[in-house]
């Protein structure tokens, strides 16, 4: 649908349901001030200098990580044993499989 | 027999410095519990991974090289999470991408996909507790065909695909495997055992539930379609659950991972760092060195054996039979490292050494069985066998001067086997001969030996 068609169907849908409901309005007038507004308007966008980036990563796969010296996060397990609800020896304590016994 | 079909996913870990997803050390069989770990391999809200380790896509592709596989190029890859509870599963799920390779084959044994994925901590059931030094681990999933149709023959292909493993040298340890076995005897359905961690375990648990299932269609019983425990305690399956599908799983890309791609950069890189599969390679020691099909099936069970053998049929003088070097490098020099329990990459010996000493032999130098002595004392050592050989003086004597003296003590020393061999025993002049040894220690030549022992007594009975 070319911006006519639109043009034409918008100003026919809105103007069968403004006539409708206001019947003192000139409803062709305020259409074609609305349709002027618009138009205005999308000139004035055309003029803001921004420059609008598009980014999926579908688009653009990341690259893999190579592999450089492991690194090991020194306060992470005192932190994790801490958060657990039961730990001991280093381990944090899950239930136990009862079912084994 | 109704027919039988044997299907296998099998995951083993990959040998890479750092885990799959985070920077994390992987060497967690030397470390505390709990050291290798991390907000991310730990699942802990917010952490988001980092990307994926590349070496350890390069490292499964090689493998997949190595198993006939071809790459999924140009296609966009995920990694999917693939949710369940258990308590060495933090993040509630695992990370498993989508196939990097298919069809595949491995004697006779069609390979359906690779895929990799993250390993889960582990949990010890009897105490609870739970390390997560293990979580995020890289490992390659292999999913056969269920090609196979006995328990035997499942053995078979698990210990050829085990020598692959071991021998890209890019797996871990000692290429250790869990493996999912699927079986289906004709007339029942699927079922699955998880997680079984040795050959041997596979084979039992294999000839158990095939007889369990044989058992239930003969006495018109359903085998419904579940998945089943092996008990290694008992070489039986139990259930566990009835089977889940892909749906229970709730497969979704992680949006936290970007698709990724393998390029034909990365393939041809896989390619070039793989090593020859051991199986190609028999074929060609055969066609390439002519020795015979049982000895290159041999050497190929360790890669550094067979590395070991081309290097010494490569580097030897060009007249020596391929027979002798085999003689030295599968048998002679096998047999002592398998008594002193060495595999060829803990053995100090280069192919150089051995080929010195082999010179040795061949000059007639040295006796075969001082060679080998020094064989035995080199192997674990900092000397080569040919410095022990000089050490310990045992360089043949063949100068007949010297051994013409020997002789002499020797039949001084011997008047009753002397007597004996005058008197027609022939035996014992080889008694005599073992007297000549024992004195130069072994260094003796043989056959200067004999020689000046009958120019000395004459012909056995002459008296």
């Amino acid at each position: 649908m070319d911006r006519k068609e639109l043009r034409e169907l918008i100003e026919l849908d809105t103007y069968l349901s403004m006539a409708s409901e206001r019947d003192d309005l000139d409803v062709l007038e305020v259409l074609e001030e609305t349709l002027l507004l618009l138009d205005e308007f999308a000139e004035k966008l055309k003029e803001v200098d921004v420059d609008l980036e598009t980014w999926s990563i579908v688009d653009e796969p990341r690259e893999l990580r190579e592999e450089d010296e492991p690194e090991r996060d020194p306060e992470h397990k005192e932190k994790m044993l801490k958060n657990a609800p039961k730990s001991e020896d280093g381990y944090v304590v899950a239930e136990r499989a009862h079912w084994l016994k | 027999m109704p027919k039988v079909r044997i299907g296998f996913e099998v995951h083993v870990q990959l040998d890479t410095e750092s885990k799959l997803f985070c920077r994390c050390p992987t060497d967690y069989e030397e470390a505390e519990p709990n050291e290798n770990t991390c907000p991310i391999c730990t699942g802990m809200p917010g952490a988001k991974p980092l990307p994926p380790n590349r070496e350890a896509l390069l490292t499964a592709l090689e493998i997949a090289y190595m198993l006939g596989c071809k790459p999924v190029i140009g296609k966009q890859l995920y990694f999917q999470r693939k949710h369940y509870d258990y308590p060495d599963l933090p993040s509630g799920y695992q990370r498993t991408s989508t196939p990097i390779a298919v069809d595949g084959e491995l004697d006779g044994v069609r390979i359906r996909e690779i895929h990799v994925e993250e390993d889960p901590g582990r949990w010890d059931p009897s105490t609870g507790r739970v390390d997560y030094n293990r979580s995020g681990i890289p490992l390659i999933e292999i999913v056969t065909e269920p090609d196979m149709s006995s328990p035997e023959e499942a053995r078979d292909f698990l210990r050829r695909l085990l020598q692959v493993l071991r021998y890209s040298g890019k797996v871990k340890g000692d290429g250790g495997i869990r493996v999912d076995a699927n079986v289906s005897v004709e007339g029942g359905a699927r079922v699955e055992i998880k997680n079984i961690n040795s050959i041997k375990g596979v084979y039992r648990a294999l000839k158990f539930e095939i007889q369990r299932q044989l058992n239930l269609l003969k006495h018109g019983k359903e085998v419904r379609r579940e998945t089943r425990a092996y008990r290694e305690d008992q070489g039986t399956t139990v259930p566990m659950r009835a089977k889940e599908t892909a749906e229970d799983y709730r497969y979704i890309p992680d949006p936290d991972i970007p698709p990724f791609e393998i390029t034909e950069d990365m393939w041809e890189e896989a390619v070039a760092r793989a090593p020859e599969p051991p199986h190609k390679r028999a074929e060609r020691l055969v066609e390439e060195y002519g020795i015979s099909k049982e000895a290159a099936e041999a050497l190929v069970t360790e890669r550094e054996w067979a590395d070991f053998f081309e290097e010494v049929a490569q580097k030897a003088p060009d007249d020596w039979e391929i027979e002798f070097i085999d003689q030295w490098v599968r048998k002679e020099l096998k047999k002592i490292l398998n008594k002193k329990e060495l595999s060829f990459r803990e053995a100090k010996i280069e192919p150089e050494d051995l080929i010195e000493l082999m010179k040795l032999v061949r000059e007639g130098k040295v006796t075969r069985q001082n060679a080998l002595n020094a064989l035995w004392e080199a192997v674990d050592s900092d000397k080569s066998p040919v410095e022990v050989i000089e050490e310990e003086g045992l360089l043949r004597v063949s100068d007949e001067e010297k051994l013409a003296e020997v002789v002499e003590e020797v039949i001084e020393e011997n008047p009753q086997a002397v007597k004996d061999y005058k008197s027609g025993k022939e035996e014992a002049i080889h008694y005599l001969m073992g007297q000549v040894m024992r004195k130069t220690r072994g260094k003796a030549d043989p056959d200067v030996t004999m020689k000046l022992l009958r120019e000395r007594l004459g012909e056995p009975g002459e008296d």
